[in-house]
Parts: structure tokens; sequence; C-alpha cells
């Protein structure tokens, strides 16, 4: 009992309505800096830099209040800096990766190689940018996987932004047989690609006549749409493709091997032998 | 044909212009609207569907509205700016100009009640329309292409029930002789006029100042002279009085094509 009372008589009441209040006041000026912020410089500055400045002010605030919260409570604050130094060059030391993520942050956000919402392929992964963040940029895949990659690894590889621009093409290579009249191909071609609506009349399709190959002549077939049609042009035009194919009496030809005997004009002997 | 139609509960109307029939049925507090694609016809036809059957293949997509038996059809110009390219090579003196008359295909849009935003239905093309890109890659527009589309003068015109004709005036205000490859057309700053021959806009003036320059382009306020008893149909959407799009031609630059 007597316990309880001289804890009781230990507690400081107006320290803790002190440190309630810094509290309160500190998260209000907090939240109403930040609708300040996202009000006037709304339209000035990118999604990417919008959310690092929303970080930046709200790890700042919280770092503020804590220390004005601790000197309420009469935590002596040189002591604690004294101690923050020491601690500051183990934590130095042993954030020397976090560092630098946030430095190629700021390389990333201020180079702009792709926005919020732009697909990007980085490596063998490809996604849509979900977020930026001080340490990481993180992707939704197609499939809903969510991949996060720390910015000092973005910084030294490779990305392709997909939806960059607001045209794409759509490169598809098409193969037909070797006997086949190339001049009929490429008309029909150029036809099922006017007939598409999906598909841009200019810039012009580029049919392209690429390769012998093993099988087949191979043609590349470069079609222009809006990046936001991929899907319903790449199906519709390999439907196309195929359906007109089969009622022009056009070969696409898979893979396939002719032995012959040492002569083209002879055919190999196949002697067929009766059992019975 | 742009008119109020009073549709009774449970009844089917169909309208048939251009490429498609378009059929729309009201149920109660619904309007239902399919349309089916076929070959073009040149002059609208309409009528009530009694006991015919409706074709099987029809998707219809529903549209709550008020329990209104009228619905309103107007013309509309297509939601995106028109690509115009001519077949014969056009040339302009410097200095010169001409007017072509470009027949735009039109769109047709239903309101249940009053033509008001809010009571629009839908609005449908009259003919698909092939999609195309002008300017470079990076930074063209998205815009709908129009071939074949342009006549010289409009003598014996012909306004085709599923057509708005659009004036053209290109003032060739260069040192150099200028020859149209492709033209652009801010369809948003055009009013459409209902006249006894048919559907016309106002006048369009662009002002070709150099392949290396922007155009200039500006619009008229008054109906066009080629077509009598102009009445002003529908007003522009957008008022301003010159286009938003910078550049009105487009020329092709040889040698980027891989």
């Amino acid at each position: 009992m007597e316990k309880i009372e001289s804890f009781l008589s230990n507690i400081d009441l107006i320290k803790i309505r002190n440190v309630f209040l810094t509290i309160v006041i500190g998260y209000i000026i907090l939240q109403a800096v930040l609708l300040l912020i996202r009000k006037v410089l709304a339209k000035r500055l990118s999604l990417q830099w919008k959310m690092l400045l929303n970080k930046g002010i709200v790890y700042a605030g919280i770092i503020i209040i804590l220390l004005m919260v601790l000197e309420t409570m009469g935590v002596s604050l040189k002591a604690l800096l004294g101690a923050a130094g020491i601690a500051g060059v183990v934590i130095g030391f042993a954030s020397q990766t976090s560092v630098g993520n946030i430095i190629s942050g700021l390389f990333l956000v201020t180079e702009k190689p792709f926005e919020i919402g732009d697909l990007i392929k980085v490596g063998d992964k490809m996604g849509s940018v979900y977020s930026i963040d001080l340490l990481s940029v993180k992707l939704k895949t197609l499939d809903n996987l969510l991949i996060r990659i720390p910015n000092q690894t973005l910084i030294s590889t490779e990305i392709t932004n997909v939806t960059r621009f607001p045209i794409r093409r759509m490169d598809i290579v098409v193969g037909v047989a070797y006997k086949e009249d190339l001049k009929r191909v490429m008309e029909i071609l150029k036809q099922l690609a006017v007939e598409n609506v999906n598909v841009l009349n200019e810039p012009e399709p580029l049919i392209l006549l690429k390769d012998f190959g093993e099988s087949s002549i191979d043609i590349l077939y470069g079609l222009w749409f809006e990046k936001s049609n991929y899907l319903v042009v790449r199906n519709s035009m390999i439907q196309a493709i195929k359906e007109t194919f089969d009622r022009e009496g056009i070969e696409i030809p898979f893979p396939h091997r002719t032995i012959y005997t040492g002569e083209v004009t002879k055919p190999y002997p196949v002697v067929v032998k009766d059992d019975k | 044909m742009w008119a109020k139609y009073k549709i009774e509960n449970k009844q089917t109307y169909l309208w048939h212009i251009g490429n498609f029939r378009f059929y729309i049925k009201r149920l109660e507090k619904e309007f239902l609207l399919a349309k089916f694609e076929e070959d073009l016809i040149l002059n609208f036809e309409h009528e009530v569907l009694k006991h015919e059957k409706t074709p099987d293949t029809l998707v219809w997509k529903n549209y709550i509205a008020d329990k209104t038996t009228s619905l309103n059809i107007l013309p509309a110009l297509p939601d995106k700016p028109l690509v115009i390219k001519t077949h014969e090579e056009l040339y302009i003196l410097p200095g010169r100009n001409t007017t072509i008359y470009v027949r735009i295909p039109l769109s047709l849009n239903f309101y249940a009640g009053a033509e008001t935003e809010d009571n629009l239905i839908t609005s449908e093309p009259s003919i698909m329309l092939s999609n195309t890109w002008f300017g470079d890659p990076d930074n063209g527009v998205p815009a709908y292409s129009l071939n074949s589309s342009v006549l010289y003068k409009t003598d014996d015109l012909q306004i085709r029930s599923f057509e708005i004709i659009c004036p053209v005036k290109i003032i060739n205000d260069s040192s150099q002789s200028f020859k149209l490859e492709r033209l652009l057309l801010d369809v948003d700053h055009l009013k459409i006029y209902q006249g006894k021959q048919g559907l016309a806009t106002n006048e369009v003036k662009i002002h070709f100042e150099g392949e290396n320059n922007s155009s200039h382009t500006q619009f008229g306020r008054l109906a066009p002279g080629f077509i009598s008893e102009p009445k002003l149909l529908i007003k522009e959407r957008n008022t301003s009085n010159s286009s938003v799009l910078k550049k009105s031609f487009h020329f092709l630059k040889s040698g980027i094509s891989y």
C-alpha cells in the first residue's frame, strides 16, 4: 500500500498533461503542414516527389515531436545528443546500404525514368510501378505479385519503360512456307492491319521480309497501337492472321526436315513391303 | 431523324443509319440499347418493331433512366480529332488559298428525355472509324482517320444521312509551295447546322505558316454558305475561337522506317 502511495505521489500530473498536449498539438501541426504542402504543390510536383516529401515531413515531424516530449519529461537533450553522436557512428556503419538506397532514390526521382503506374521491365521482372519509397521501388507484376527492388539495384540496372510513350509497336513474326507468293502475303497483311480498328493507320504498319528461316520465310509484322490496347490488338491480329491464311490457303509451316537422296530432283526411294 | 421519339413500355424501336442498326427497347425506367453492324446504307430508316424478333446475337446494354417515354436523338461529332488525307496530291502556292469540304461520319447521341448532359444515354458512331496517330510517336495526338472524304466544290453536293460536311479553308501564308499531306481537324470547336440539304458545320480556317512553324486555326461563328435555311442544331463542345492543338499539318520524315 505504501509502495502504491509513493508511486502515485511521484507522478507529476502537470508533466503528463504537457506531454499529452505536445503530442496532440504536434500531431495537428504535422497534419496541417502536410495538407498545406499537398494543396500548394499538388500540381507542381510529380507523384514520386509528393510521396517522398510526404514521407520526409512525417519522419522529421515525428522526430521533432519525440524530442519535445522527452524535453517535457525532463530528459536532458544534451546527454541524449551525446549518446546519439556515439550511436550515430555505430548506426552509420550499420546503415551504409540504406543511405545508399536513399541517395539512389533521390537520383531516380530526379532522373524520372518512370512514374507511378508505368509498366517497367527490370532484368527478367516486369510490373507496374506501385510505389517509390525512400529505400526501394515496389512493382506489382501482371499476375498480382509485389516485388521490392532496392533503389541501389535500380540505379545500376537497365530499366525498360514499356508504357512511357502513348503509342507502341507490336512486332509479330509471321512465318510462311517457301512456296507462297510473298507479294500476295504482304498485301493480305497490309489489308488485315487496315481492317482492325485498334491498329493505328499511322505510323504505317511495318512489313519486312526478315529472314530465310529453317522452315519458313519470316516476315516481321510491326503494328502500331495505343498502349492501352495491347491485349485486344495482339489477340485480334493473331486470330485474324490465322483465319485469313487458312481461308486463302497460305501455309504457316512448322519446323520440318526434308531428306534428300543426294539430288534435289530425285525422291527418296521408299519400298512398301506387303507382309501378307 | 433528329427528333423526339415516343417509346412505350416494352416497345422496341429500330434505327438504321450508316453501318449500324440500333435497337432500343424501353422497360419501365430502363432503356436497353443494342447495335448490329452491317452494310452501309445511304438513307436513314427507322421503324417500331411490332412482332419481329430481334437478332439473337444482339448484346444489350441497360441504362437506368427516369420513367420517361421520350427518346431524343441528336447528331454529334466524333470524340477525337480527325486526320484527313487526300487521295489526290494537292499543292497550294504561296499566298493562295483553297477550301475543301470534309465528309465527317456523325455519331448519334441518345437522350432519355430532354437533351441535357445528365440525360445522355450513350453516344454511338454511325460508321466505325479507324484509329490513327497524328504527329511523332512520342508527342502526337490520338485521332480517327478519314480517307477519301474530301470534296473540292459544293455543286451538286449530296449530303448523306450519316455525314456532316465541314468546310476547311487552307491559307498558305508561307513563302513556299505547300503540299497537303495530312490535316488534323479539331472537331471540339465545331457547331452543327441543319440545312435543307443536310448537316454542316461552321467554317474552319487554317493558316499554314511554314513546315517548322505551328499553324494557326480559326473557327467561323456563322453557318456555312453552301446550305440553305441553316438552323443551329448543336453548339460546339469548346467555345474558344482557336484550337488547342498546336499542329494542324504533319509531314512524314523519310528514313525512319525500322
